[in-house]
Parts: C-alpha cells; structure tokens; sequence
C-alpha cells in the first residue's frame, strides 16, 4: 500500500510565487513522482498519463514521451529512459495528448515530434524516423503530409508566442 | 517491433479492399476503352468472337493494372517494393495476354515493348523517390527550426 505523503503549508509573506521543498531521506521514484506532479499542475491542462512497468502504476509527464506504439495486443509507451504499458487503446490515448506535440504516423504508432532527431527517405522507399534516444521507426507515406503540417503549426505557434504546447520553455 | 493490433489492421484492410474493388471497376472499363482504341488503330473492323475476347481481355487488363495500384496504399511496403510488385503483376499478365491473343507477330516487337515499358517503370521510380528525397529533407529542415524555437 503507497505510503501517505504529509503535506507541510507554511504561509510566509516573503514567498509572493510559492517555492515548494521537498524534504527527503532519499530521492525516490516517489519524489521525482512528486516533481513531475508539481510541474504539470503549474503548467496546463495536458494530463500526465498512467502508465504501467511490471503491474506498478507511474505517471509519466508528457514531454518525457518519446512515442506510444501497439505491439500486439498491447499499446506501450517509450520514454527516454524506459517503455511502459498503457491500459488504452492508441486512440484513446492519442485524444490524451497534446496534440500539437504528438502526431500518429502510421496505424500503430504515435511520435512525440520534439523528440526526433530526423526523418530520411531510404533506397527501399521507406520513410524512415529516428529519434534522439537512437531507436529508428518508420512513418507511413500517406502520413508525410500530415507530419510536415503539424511541424508547420508547431513553428507557427512559436512564432506567436502562444503557449499552446503548455510546456513553457523547450523540452 | 511494431506491429497493428488486430482491429486496426482489420480496419486497413478493409480500406485497401474497398479501393482494390473500385479501382479494379474503372480500370476494366478503362482497359475496355484502351481495347477498343487499339483495335481502331490497327484498323480492324470485325467485330465476332475474337472482337469480344480482345475486349475482355483488355478489361481484365486495365483492372488488374489499376485495381493492383492498390499496392501503393499499402502502409508498411517501401515505394520499390510497391513498384517492382506492380511491376511484375502488369508484365506478367500483359505478357499471358499479349501470347494468348497474338498480339504480336514478331517476339522482337514483343521484347522491345517490354524494354519500353520496364523504362518506364524504373523512369516513373526514380523521378518518384527524388520527389519524396525532396520532401523529407525539407521536412527535416523545418523541423530543426521548429525544435530550435
């Protein structure tokens, strides 16, 4: 059973923006849970998603998403560092996203368009994506135009200055 | 590795068979018309048993050309392999139809139209993958400005 976390609020003048500490034996998953959950309720209204490893629920912020596929019967998400089980379908997942951030390039899978590294057009006439993180997928061709309109919008909406992505500053 | 859960594969493939059966409908009609061009162009004016079979083979032809167009609009196939299965599936059946009808006298005529179809082919690939070499690489251009912001 998850431990109880005890919440201190100490009203002090001084502190016009609140500052949050967290006192801590050690840092744990908790606490970066903690972290995260803090950060996204500053920011907007895009929803950390509930994600699984191992039956073991997490909440994982959104820009840690690099993209969400189905493998099998199965719809996981990779971040980073690590992939997880989503308990939804890709749509319903994909509704759950920031859309302006997230893209679906194929039937089965949903990229995170910050965190690629490139697109290329191989000899064998794939559309090929490769992210930071160095994994390699492939885009579906009826989707490039899709793709290169939302790399458009998202350039659009930085110009303006709009906070659509609600990320603040960039990932 | 991914691969389409079975709903939405079955969703795809329904999509890819409606278009196969719509394209195979217009391109028998098509190759209908096609047929009855080149009959006009070879100036032949009987129009029997042998007028009615050139006719349908033409059709079967047009169909299985465009209705195998479908290849294309299959997600996971790389453009070569969309070509040289289309490739094969025109050449083979216009060869069954150009032998079984006699369309040619000559096995050279033969030879030379498709050397002059396969150039086609390879042209219409290339010119293709360039356009798509064109895209993608402006696609990453706008994309480093956008991740750049």
């Amino acid at each position: 059973m998850k431990n109880m976390i005890d919440i201190e609020v100490v009203i002090n003048e001084k502190y016009i923006e609140p500052l949050v500490t967290i006192q801590t034996s050690s840092n744990t998953r908790q606490v970066e849970n903690i972290i995260y959950a803090i950060e996204n309720v500053s920011e907007s209204d895009f929803p950390q998603i509930a994600a699984y490893q191992d039956s073991r629920l997490v909440f994982i912020s959104q820009r840690d998403i690099v993209r969400a596929y189905v493998d099998g019967r199965k719809v996981m998400l990779q971040t980073d560092d690590d992939i997880y089980t989503v308990k939804k379908t890709l749509m319903g997942l994909e509704n759950e996203l920031n859309s302006l951030r997230f893209l679906r390039i194929s039937q089965s899978e949903i990229i995170n368009l910050y965190k690629v590294k490139c697109f290329d057009f191989n000899a064998v006439g794939t559309v090929g994506v490769e992210f930071d993180i160095g994994i390699k997928t492939w885009a579906s061709r009826s989707r490039v135009k899709d793709i290169k309109a939302k790399i458009k919008a998202n350039e659009a909406a930085g110009k303006s200055g709009r906070k659509e992505d609600g990320y603040g500053s960039k990932n | 590795m991914k691969q389409p859960g079975n709903q939405a594969e079955r969703r795809m493939a329904m999509e890819v068979k409606t278009k196969f059966i719509i394209k195979s409908l217009l391109g028998f009609i098509i190759g209908l018309f096609v047929g009855l061009f080149f009959r006009f162009l070879n100036a032949q004016t009987d129009y029997g048993e042998a007028f009615i079979l050139h006719l349908v083979m033409s059709g079967i032809l047009g169909l299985l050309a465009m209705g195998g167009s479908v290849v294309y609009d299959i997600e996971s196939w790389g453009l070569l392999k969309a070509t040289v299965s289309h490739y094969v599936l025109v050449i083979f059946d216009y060869t069954v139809v150009a032998v079984f009808l006699k369309w040619y006298t000559r096995i050279s005529d033969f030879l030379i139209s498709i050397v002059i179809m396969t150039v086609l082919y390879a042209m219409i690939w290339l010119f293709e993958s360039l356009m798509w070499k064109k895209t993608i690489g402006e696609m990453n251009a706008e994309l480093k400005k956008m991740q750049e912001r």
